[in-house]
Formats: C-alpha cells, sequence, structure tokens
C-alpha cells in the first residue's frame, strides 16, 4: 500500500514539474510584450527595453522559468506586470475564497444526492423513484449561473431572506460569511447534485443485483439494512471517480458563479490578468489550478484504495 | 444416510410445508403449483437440468427471488404463524439467519468484497442478539470448525484474499451460526474445483447433522444427492415430475425426464463430472 502511495506521489511531483514547464513557455510562446503593454503604445523603445530589462524578460527563457519556478517553490510567484504588487499572496486569498465556494458546493452536492439517489435506485419502479430521476435530469440541464439567478431573484430580492451578493471573511465574521455564501453553495450544489444523484442512483442500482447483498440478507438483514450496511461502500467506488472530475469542473465552473454573487475569488483574479495581458498573474493562477486538479486525482487514489481493500497490495 | 440421533422431540408436524407454490415473471410461469414438505431433520434433494427452476424454487422458498419475480401459494414454517409468502420482512428477517441458513453457489460473489470475513460471519450472531465480545470469540470458533487454517488470520482478511473452497467455508459458517433448523444449499460445490467439492459436500454433511438441521439441497449432480439426502425431487420445466427416497428414484427412475437425468450423470463412477452442464 505504501508502495502505491509512494508511486502516486512520484506521479504527483512529475506531472506538476510537466505542467509547470508547459505552462511556462506556452505562455512565452504567446505574441505580445508585456513591457509593451504594460506601458502602452506610446512609449519608447528603450523605456521598453528598460523595463524588460526590469521584470528579467531579456534574460534567456531557461533562466526565467528556472527563477520562476524556484520562487513558487518557496510560495513567491513573481510580481505582477501590471499592478506590481506580488501575485503569491493576492493569489493565496482568492484561491482561499474559491476553495471555500466549492467545498461548500459540494458538500450541498452530496447531502442532496446520496440520500437522493440511494432513493431513486432502491424505488426504481414506483413513481417516487422515477420523479426522482426525471427531476435530477432537468437539474443536470440548468446551468449553474441560472440556478444562481433564480436564487438571487427569489430567496434575496423577493423575500430578502440572504444577501443577492458579497463576501465576508470566515475569520473576520464567520455567520457573516455563512450568510453570503449559502446561495452560491446552493447554486453550484444543486446543480452538480443533480449530475451525482444519477450516478449515485446506477451505482446503488448496480449493487443491488449483487449476490452479497442476498447473503446479507439471508443472515436477516432487511432489504435497506443491507443496503446500508453493505452495498453503499462499495457503490461509493464509482462515485468516487465522479466527484473527483467534479471537484475540477467546478473549480473551473466557479469563475461564473463567482461573477454572478461578486465573490473575489481566483476565478476573477484570472479574467483580469487575462484581459490585461498579465502573463506572470495568468502563469501563477493556471499552475495553482493545476496543483489543484493533480492533488485531487491523488486524493481519488487514496480514497479508492481505503474502500476497496482488493487494491492494496497482499 | 439418516444420523439416527435419539428421537426425544414429540412427534412434530413437518418442519417446511409447501403448497401450490408459483413463480411468475409477468405473465410467464416460472414455478408451477409445487408442493413438498420437509420433515425435522430430514434432508430433501431437488435435482433437474439448468433451468428446470430449482434454484427459483429454493429462492421462492426463503423469499429472496429476484426483483421482478413474484411468488404466490404457500410456505409455512413450523413454529412461525402463517404463510411466509405474505408475511412483512421485518418479520422474516428474524427467521433468516436464525432459524434458515443459506449456501450459494457462486462463493466468489457471496460475500462482501470491502468487509473483514470476521465481520462478516459475526454479523449474522449480532442481529439475532449475541453481545459483540461474544461474538467475537463465537467467530473464531465458527472459522474453526468449519476447517479454515489460522481461523485469527482468517477472521482478519478480505475475501479476495480467499480461494473458493475456503470463502465457501464461510458462508457455510455464517449459515450455520445459529444453528438453523433449515440449510439451504443451492447448489453449494458446482463453482469449486473437483477437489475441493469432496470436502466442502463433507462440511455441509457434519455441520447439517451437528446442529440437527433439515436440509433443502438443490444440486445438478445426482452423485452429490445420492450421498447427501434421504429423499429427492425432480424437477422439469418448473414443475415436480417425480419424487421419492434417493435410492429408489435413482434406481428406479419412473419419469423419462430422471431416466435421461440418470444416463447423462452416470453413476457408475464416483467421479461423476458434472457432464449436464
Amino acid at each position: 500500500m505504501l508502495r502505491r502511495f509512494g508511486i502516486r506521489a512520484l506521479v504527483f511531483v512529475v506531472s506538476a514539474f510537466g505542467a509547470s514547464v508547459l505552462i511556462f513557455f506556452v505562455l512565452s510562446i504567446l505574441p505580445g510584450d508585456p513591457a509593451r503593454v504594460a506601458l502602452g503604445f506610446g512609449a519608447t523603445d528603450e523605456s521598453v527595453a528598460a523595463l524588460r530589462t526590469e521584470m528579467g524578460l531579456d534574460r534567456p527563457l531557461i533562466t526565467q522559468y528556472l527563477s520562476w519556478i524556484g520562487g513558487v517553490l518557496h510560495g513567491d510567484f513573481g510580481r505582477s506586470f501590471s499592478s506590481k504588487l506580488p501575485i503569491g499572496p493576492m493569489l493565496f486569498d482568492r484561491f482561499t475564497v474559491t476553495l471555500w465556494l466549492v467545498l461548500g458546493g459540494v458538500v450541498v452536492a452530496l447531502i442532496i444526492s446520496i440520500p437522493l439517489g440511494v432513493l431513486a435506485a432502491v424505488r426504481h419502479r414506483k413513481v417516487s423513484g422515477i420523479l426522482i430521476s426525471g427531476l435530477s435530469q432537468v437539474g443536470v440541464a440548468v446551468p449553474a449561473f441560472l440556478a444562481g439567478m433564480l436564487l438571487i431573484a427569489l430567496v434575496a430580492m423577493r423575500w430578502k431572506w440572504l444577501p443577492p451578493n458579497g463576501y465576508v471573511v470566515p475569520a473576520t465574521d464567520p455567520g457573516g460569511f455563512v450568510k453570503h455564501m449559502i446561495l452560491p453553495w446552493l447554486s453550484l450544489g444543486l446543480v452538480q447534485g443533480a449530475v451525482l444523484t444519477r450516478y449515485v442512483r446506477s451505482a446503488v442500482l448496480d449493487e443491488m443485483g449483487q449476490d452479497y447483498l442476498r447473503t446479507a440478507r439471508s443472515k436477516g438483514l432487511r432489504p435497506m439494512q443491507a443496503l446500508l450496511r453493505h452495498g453503499l461502500r462499495n457503490a461509493s467506488i464509482p462515485v468516487v471517480t465522479v466527484l473527483g472530475v467534479q471537484l475540477v469542473t467546478l473549480m473551473i465552473g466557479a469563475v461564473v458563479i463567482e461573477r454572478v454573487f461578486v465573490i473575489p475569488g481566483v476565478g476573477s483574479m484570472l479574467t483580469d490578468a487575462v484581459s490585461n495581458r498579465d502573463l506572470m498573474t495568468v502563469q501563477g493562477i493556471v499552475f495553482v489550478l493545476v496543483l489543484f486538479a493533480l492533488l485531487v486525482s491523488f486524493l481519488v487514489d487514496i480514497a479508492y484504495t481505503l474502500i476497496d481493500p482488493r487494491l492494496r497490495a497482499k | 444416510m439418516t444420523t439416527t440421533a435419539p428421537q426425544q422431540k414429540s412427534v412434530p408436524g413437518p418442519l417446511l410445508e409447501v403448497s401450490g407454490l408459483t413463480v411468475r415473471a409477468g405473465s410467464s410461469v416460472l414455478i408451477d403449483d409445487i408442493s413438498l414438505q420437509i420433515a425435522q431433520r430430514e434432508r430433501v434433494g431437488i435435482i433437474g437440468a439448468s433451468g428446470s427452476g430449482k434454484s427459483l424454487t429454493c429462492m421462492a422458498i426463503a423469499q429472496l427471488l429476484p426483483e421482478g419475480l413474484t411468488a404466490s401459494g404457500s410456505v409455512r414454517m413450523d413454529g412461525e404463524d402463517g404463510n411466509l409468502l405474505t408475511t412483512p420482512e421485518r418479520r422474516l428477517a428474524r427467521i433468516r439467519g436464525q432459524r434458515t441458513g443459506m449456501v450459494f453457489q457462486e462463493p466468489m460473489t457471496a460475500l462482501n468484497p470491502t468487509m473483514r470475513v470476521g465481520r462478516q460471519v459475526a454479523e449474522v450472531l449480532r442481529l439475532h442478539g449475541m453481545s459483540a465480545g461474544r461474538a467475537r470469540a463465537e467467530v473464531q470458533d465458527l472459522l474453526t470448525v468449519v476447517g479454515l487454517p489460522d481461523p485469527q488470520r482468517i477472521a482478519k482478511s478480505y475475501p479476495h484474499q480467499l480461494s473458493g473452497g475456503q470463502r465457501q467455508r464461510v458462508v457455510i459458517a455464517i449459515a450455520m451460526a445459529n444453528s438453523p433448523d433449515l440449510l439451504i444449499c443451492d447448489e453449494p460445490t458446482t463453482a469449486l474445483d473437483v477437489t475441493v467439492q469432496a470436502t466442502v459436500l463433507d462440511l455441509i454433511d457434519r455441520r447439517a447433522a451437528a446442529a440437527d438441521s433439515a436440509l433443502l439441497f438443490i444440486s445438478h449432480d445426482l452423485a452429490v444427492v445420492a450421498r447427501i439426502c434421504d429423499r429427492v425431487l425432480v424437477m422439469y420445466g418448473g414443475r415436480i415430475v417425480e419424487q421419492g427416497p434417493v435410492t429408489e428414484v435413482l434406481t428406479k427412475p419412473q419419469h423419462e425426464h430422471t431416466r435421461r437425468l440418470l444416463a447423462d450423470a452416470d453413476l457408475g463412477g464416483e467421479q461423476s463430472e458434472s457432464s449436464t452442464r
């Protein structure tokens, strides 16, 4: 088992390195000189050259890459081309916000999808089961931003139960933080929950025909007991796979939700950086997002091993 | 081969009485009006080719039919009120594992792959009222009795770490844990290596005798049924076509289908390979 983790950790490091190389060189090939963009079109060649030296853009690419990745390893993502401020602290803040958003959304999705998915599977021949499947099908088709806008219109504007947008740092005002996050969490979670419900349903349905559940019932477990005690863990194996993919998709999808709810997450930082041609910042953000995706797949793999003893070495 | 234990119980009625059992899938009839009785400690075999309905019969008796199949008729058990086919699941659950035990054909899939063997055995004890501490000790005994080496290690293993024969022994340990009145075996040795078949069969024989359990034993292997059972029912096309004491049915078959089964099996040699497959 340790060996398996070791291999996975190695894969993680190698992929992260590969991704950093790819991101750096692809972005450096892009046309457009950041120094010229920063100074505007009226700038003289001398001043542009001076800025290039100051930004370190006149050095060979390899040197630039090494100094960038060397900094990143210490949490230093360099300075923004446009604002001249260090990228690291801001990126860290923004990423934390998005992480809260995404994790909350996943929690909502799980709370919805596990009971509903199990119910839909158990009652798959009854009206209630078919109804859940149908509703989740509709939910899948609803984009998260639309759900968000509907929630704002109803819950925030009409009923005035919750603030329509904004963000409060959890450390300073936990209550306010939760109040502001409920609607964004719901918008992400309802839609992802609908997707996940379908996967939970089919995973549970697959397990329901299995022999070991019949054995469990022959021991004196009622059908639902047998399913919960024996079936759920086995059914969770395919669901974990989907959950991993969803986490990454949510991270990207959060960009839109952040716009809708005016949340200062990594999404708005990325779109701002792109429109400012702030390549240094773009590079940092994209790299952190890739690291997140790699980390998720690493964790998913560990989860498999914990759930399914057959994957552990003898 | 009746185990002649001293008959102490006052002549009771049959342990299990099945009458007019019919199983349908939608409109098509799979089991057609079957009636049978099993006395206390009696060993009844059901033989028949694949698709003759023998497995379905025992699933219907245990109320564990696959989804979409419905059973009608009546199944009564000594000491239980009313027709088991209409008994609520909650009460059936108390009977299963306590008064009936089941051994299935496919040991590779009959155990939960993600739960340690010891816990799976302990569960059947705990479900019917044993304390956790006693169950833990009892699991060791049960695993020893079914002939598993190093029961402590086996209890901590997962099913995939055991061989097919070992898994079937675990299933037998579960089925016999509470010394049930009726042990239902659905082709318990069919999926096993020929070399293991005899020892597992032996185990079922001994355990059922030790616990005074009646046996409903399903097989397509006549030699196996001849060894284990007192009485045999022959099924064909969802009906019972012949029944009687094992020696009689196997030596003087009346029904044409029984004769064909016998001819296929060739009981002459003890090593009758499963040629009916």
